[in-house]
């Protein structure tokens, strides 16, 4: 049946694909492939757009004789003339040049091609540059760009993690060129997982995404690396603060019909080892000032933390027809130290010796791991096939190791010890997906987009202890939660262009879902209509169904990891609908305003319950883990307005988002979550000030995050149970309305210098950036005590301070390109 | 020079025209302005300062109903507090002051510190329908019990009058001098009766060794606890509350390193079984640990748990305890 169908599909799109022309368009320095460019046959309306894989196809050309043009701004237009006879399918590949001259910007914009092209609502697409610009702490980050554009709020400066229209970051899909990443940050949120070298764009969709993408219901971020130069080894190198990062790429050689390309990007932090270089000369300081303390009882290491991430991409380009891609990204946060001592004395008139060994361990580590091989085929120009298997690992691992052994002599009496303390926590989410996914351009009109998706799930949630001596062993597992779930997908969606101004994006997609054994359906429907040529409406709505979850308590200030799993088999897949409309307008000088307003329902949300996880109980280990959960309605909606400049001396943005989310448990009714900002005024510029130097700055503010207020005191009592029962008081703050009152609006400018030169070997970039220019006070959470009259010995009364974001802060870095 | 068919002027750049005002709000100029009036005016308040809080105080009740005589029914009275108002006051005359476990590891001291929560002069009246109970803190307290000094506001049946009955519904009245009223009812649970037989529960528990403990006539939430009544032993300490509708639990198996026969002698183990009803369980148990607020320094706080009350928080519930006494060895 399935092959049926597919040599049905080939006969009719072969035989709708009669006299196209077709090809890819590249940039000639790299080969990198050039989105959204314009491909059209001059003196005729037929023509087209790239694709994210620079692919374009200008289905039913009549034969005869066009002179072709290929054009986006920043690159000189490509003209050639063409001949097609009938039946002929031509395959055309252009390679552009770049127009600017050298130290001039490089304006680069595809954004009228995307105006005319997209009827998707809400997405934006940040190119390296834009990612780099923005003012970041300490180095560019593309998560903390995405923080600025509007519909995106923040929980504090020290995350990077995205809450988008109401959505919490585990409702947003993140993907590395295609392939889900589960926990993309360093240190606990203060860095994205991606290195911004080896990113080519960042394409993001706030709400209202297409079929093709499920799993998720807040938004979607997929980070497209780049794909290698083709055509001569390059690289880039920066050295920050805290960070040194690099990426090398270049072309494989060619062979028979095969060529390709590769890219190689890693960065390291080293605070690490700045601190162990320091710590060598002040540890034999510190032994010699204690003559109780020798030189090996001293950690070796001061601050053994450090994150690392290795990502590489190979393409090969088999014939015209065949891409093979290799895709993989390691990363990992290590927290890690030891320590190691003995002692050793003894008495001869006593009859006494010891001899004790100590060694310890902590080893934590967090991180992802994905691997991806993709291998995609133009079965014909108007039929594009792409399938991939993709493997991606988040694991969370804590290992603590404590081990005692030795011997002592009391008396005569010898007494050999060995016992060791041994604990793990961990949290694995093991994520394997097959998809295929079929794009069928059968005329002008229709963009047919189908495939399938199957993912399997594994979580496994633990917590193990063993304890082991010389005669005895007792391992304990109090906590184990493992689930394998598997999500199999169909999706099928058309964007069908009714006319020169109207058009329609439909589709379905359909998830059964193993744990529950259901079938869940998620249609979304999108129209656009051209007002004029340069200002669209769009109206979209859809329903998005998620299949996963974090367990973390929903008010901590600090995530230092996502605690994944399924959707517990008693708890129906949360789901949210999106509705969005909106305005948008392009400038004759290519500024995109953009006016939004959007309305999202959530449903079936579940959330940790807050009571004490881990009770430790004279002898017994009580778990009220992972799976007591409060059953939790929300729903958001807000106002959004962008003016994004992409060409110009100066370039960027100015955001302002009107917010307002609310969710709904058991326990505090309807109340406003933490990261509920109501309104966000965000601007990026960058202003190239001179032909060598820039001047960046990005300015935030905001309403403050809501915050819990104290209101009064009393004491709640517990029970005690040792023979018979007790009662005491435990003196606790009395607190208002959950969430009901907000912090000072927030407020940070910051604003870097870049200077770039030209060297021998390629370009060196030197960049100094201030953060919080203005040192403005911004609450990340305030800290209590009670004000005591010594005189009178007695409290008067509370007081706080503010524990402050980021405070005023100078970094700077280099960065070579060669 | 040209970009894009442009002459590099700053209005070209910016894309002002006089024709399209909007565009004027990218002006760098104005940008350059606006961020020097953002830095003129935003500092944000750095330091300690003062929370304020309208807040208006209430009663704050844990009381409970129980028919076991060792553990008598009491009414504890307190009161919530503004941010405002001292917690505590320094009161002249002697404390003891324990140094130690011994009996004679104390001193008297020159004051204590009295708690400002506490009432001690409320009208408690626990009701049965038909008499009315006045409870009444206790009076006759040694100069050096701490213990039940600091207990100035628990109230108690003073005169061994009320003695509760199981299945029956009780009221609370609590009446202050400030006229704060707060009232309460419960009902108290089934009686529950510890299986005592040495079918289910041996003559002779080891420690560390599992055994069963069974109850019957009680249905409802619960806790169960196994203590050596003279000393520590490994192996013996045992606590876990149970779910309404069970009946029986078997001690865990717990190893102890130690070599139990050199370090400990027999010992009488008491097993206690207390039933609660709703009220106590969701207050002591469902709800107990559920904080709205975490702060390093102050702790947790909460909106304030009410079960069983009316007109303030706290709890009124009842339990029905039951206990039987097994030799234990090492």
């Amino acid at each position: 049946m399935i092959r049926k169908t597919v040599f049905i599909l080939l006969l009719v799109s072969g035989w709708l694909s009669a006299q196209s022309v077709s090809g890819f368009v590249r940039e000639n320095a790299t080969g990198e492939p050039l989105f959204y460019v314009n491909v059209f046959l001059k003196n005729t309306h037929l023509g087209g757009a790239t694709n994210q894989d620079g692919y374009y196809v200008i289905p039913k050309v009549p034969p005869g004789t066009y002179e072709i043009a290929v054009s986006i701004i920043g690159y000189k237009m490509e003209l050639r003339t063409i001949t097609l006879s009938a039946g002929e399918n031509l395959r055309l590949d252009f390679r552009l040049n770049m127009e600017a001259v050298e130290g001039q910007t490089i304006n680069v914009t595809a954004t009228r091609e995307k105006f005319r092209q997209m009827v998707e609502p809400s997405q934006i697409t940040l190119d390296v540059r834009e990612i780099n610009v923005a003012p970041a702490f300490i180095e560019a980050d593309v998560f903390r760009t995405i923080q600025m554009l509007p519909g995106v709020q923040t929980l504090n400066d020290f995350s990077s993690a995205l809450y988008v229209r109401g959505s919490t970051p585990d409702q947003n899909l993140i993907m590395l060129d295609g392939i889900t990443v589960y926990n993309p940050y360093h240190i606990g949120g203060v860095f994205s997982t991606f290195n911004t070298d080896a990113i080519k764009e960042a394409d993001f969709h706030a709400g209202g995404f297409p079929a093709r993408y499920g799993g998720r219901m807040g938004a979607i971020l997929n980070i497209i690396n780049r794909e290698g130069n083709t055509e001569e080894f390059t690289g880039k190198a920066n050295i920050s603060l805290i960070s040194s990062k690099g990426m090398i790429e270049g072309p494989l050689p060619k062979w028979k019909n095969i060529k390709g390309s590769w890219m190689l990007a890693g960065r390291r932090t080293y605070f690490d080892k700045v601190a162990d270089f320091f710590w060598f000369f002040i540890k034999p300081a510190i032994a010699k000032s204690d003559p109780y303390l020798s030189e090996d009882e001293i950690p070796d290491h001061i601050f053994p933390y450090y994150f690392y991430d290795l990502e590489g991409k190979v393409n090969l380009d088999i014939g015209d027809d065949h891409r093979v891609t290799l895709s993989s990204f390691y990363g990992d946060d290590v927290l890690y130290f030891e320590n190691q001592y003995r002692d050793e004395w003894s008495d001869d008139e006593e009859a006494m010796e010891d001899d004790y060994n100590f060694s310890g361990m902590f080893d934590w580590r967090w991180g992802n791991r994905t691997n991806s091989l993709t291998w995609r085929w133009i079965i014909n120009p108007n039929l594009i096939a792409k399938t991939f298997v993709a493997d991606s690992r988040f694991r969370f691992w804590m290992d603590m190791d404590e081990h005692d052994w030795g011997m002592y002599i009391y008396d005569g009496d010898t007494t050999v010890f060995d016992e060791g303390y041994y604990m793990d926590i961990f949290d694995i989410v093991h994520d394997r997906t097959l998809e295929t996914e079929l794009v069928w351009l059968p005329n002008e009109s229709h963009t047919v987009t189908g495939g399938f998706q199957r993912k399997y799930v594994d979580f496994d949630l633990g917590m193990k202890f063993k304890y082991e001596n010389l005669d005895t062993s007792i391992t304990d597992i109090p906590l184990d939660i493992t689930d394998k779930t598997v999500e199999n997908a169909v999706f099928l969606q058309d964007k069908w262009k009714i006319g020169q101004r109207f058009s329609i994006q439909y589709g379905l997609r359909t998830t059964h879902y193993s744990l529950h054994d259901s079938l869940y359906f998620d249609p979304r429907i999108g129209f656009k209509y051209m007002l004029t040529d340069d200002l669209s409406i769009k109206v979209n709505w859809g329903r998005f169904h998620q299949f996963l979850t974090i367990a973390n308590p929903q008010d901590e200030n600090f995530r230092f990891i996502d605690i994944w799993m399924g959707i517990p088999e008693d708890y129906p897949a949360s789901m949210a609908e999106h509705t969005i409309i909106g305005l948008e307008y392009l400038s004759p000088n290519d500024i995109l305003f953009r006016l939004e307003g959007y309305y999202k329902d959530f449903d079936n949300l579940i959330t940790l319950r807050q009571a004490s996880l881990f009770t430790e109980d004279e002898g017994q280990l009580l778990f009220d883990p992972f799976n007591e959960f409060w059953e939790t309605k929300a729903y958001a909606w807000g106002l959004e307005f962008l003016a994004k400049k992409t060409t110009g001396r100066v370039q960027g943005w100015i955001g302002y988002t009107y917010a307002h989310t609310e969710r709904k448990t058991e326990l505090h009714g309807w109340y406003v979550p933490k990261y509920d900002r109501t309104h966000t005024l965000n601007m990026v510029a960058d202003w190239q000030w001179t032909d060598i130097t820039h001047v960046s700055m990005a300015i935030s503010s905001s309403s403050g995050n809501p915050y819990t207020p104290i209101m009064g005191r009393y004491q709640q009592y517990h029970e005690d149970h040792y023979m018979g029962i007790d009662w005491w008081g435990v003196e606790k703050y009395l607190v208002g309305e959950k969430n009901g009152e907000r912090y000072p609006a927030y407020f940070r400018w910051d604003i870097s210098f870049i200077r770039r030169k030209p060297t021998k070997y390629g370009h060196r970039e030197w960049y100094f950036q201030i953060i919080n220019a203005t040192n403005h006070m911004n609450p990340l959470l305030y800290i209590y005590q009670q004000k005591y009259n010594h005189k009178e010995q007695r409290t008067e009364g509370v007081e706080r301070m503010a524990l402050p974001m980021f405070p005023f802060l100078p970094t700077f870095g280099v960065r070579f390109e060669f | 020079m040209t970009i894009n068919n442009e002459s590099i002027t700053v209005k070209n750049i910016l894309g002002i025209n006089k024709e399209n005002p909007i565009y004027s709000i990218l002006n760098f100029k104005f940008f350059i302005l606006l961020c020097s009036s953002f830095f003129l005016t935003s500092c944000g308040h750095w330091g300690w300062e003062d929370v304020e809080s309208d807040y208006k105080s209430e009663l704050n009740v844990i009381g409970f109903i129980s028919s076991y005589t060792t553990i008598p029914s009491r009414i504890i009275v307190e009161k919530t507090l503004g941010l405002d108002e001292p917690t505590s006051v320094w009161v002249e005359g002697t404390d003891t002051v324990w140094y130690g476990e011994g009996p004679e590891d104390y001193y008297l001291c020159c004051g204590y510190r009295k708690s400002l929560y506490g009432i001690d002069s409320a009208d408690v009246i626990v009701s049965d329908g038909v008499t009315d109970y006045h409870f009444h803190p206790l009076t006759n307290i040694e100069e050096d019990d701490w213990r039940a000094r600091r207990r100035f506001n628990w109230y108690y049946d003073t005169t061994n009058t009320f003695q509760p009955q199981p299945e029956t519904t009780y009221n609370l009245t609590v009446t202050t001098p400030d006229n704060m009223v707060l009232t309460g009812e419960v009902t108290t649970p089934s009686q529950m009766e510890i299986i005592d037989d040495y079918e289910h529960t041996p003559d002779t528990l080891n420690a560390g060794i599992p055994f069963g403990i069974h109850w019957q006539n009680y249905d409802g939430h619960g806790y169960v606890s196994v203590n050596p009544v003279d000393s520590w032993f490994c192996g013996m300490h045992f606590k876990r509350y149970f779910s309404a509708g069970e009946t029986q639990l078997t001690t865990p198996h717990e190893n102890c390193l130690d070599d139990l026969d050199d370090y400990y002698d027999p010992d009488t183990v008491m097993i206690e079984v207390i039933g609660m009803d709703e009220n106590y369980h969701n207050y002591f148990v469902k709800y107990s640990g559920e904080d709205d607020f975490v702060d390093f320094i102050l702790g947790g706080g909460s909106s304030g748990d009410s079960f069983g009350v009316q007109g303030g928080l706290g709890v009124f519930g009842a339990i029905t305890v039951d206990r039987i006494y097994r030799i234990m060895k090492p």
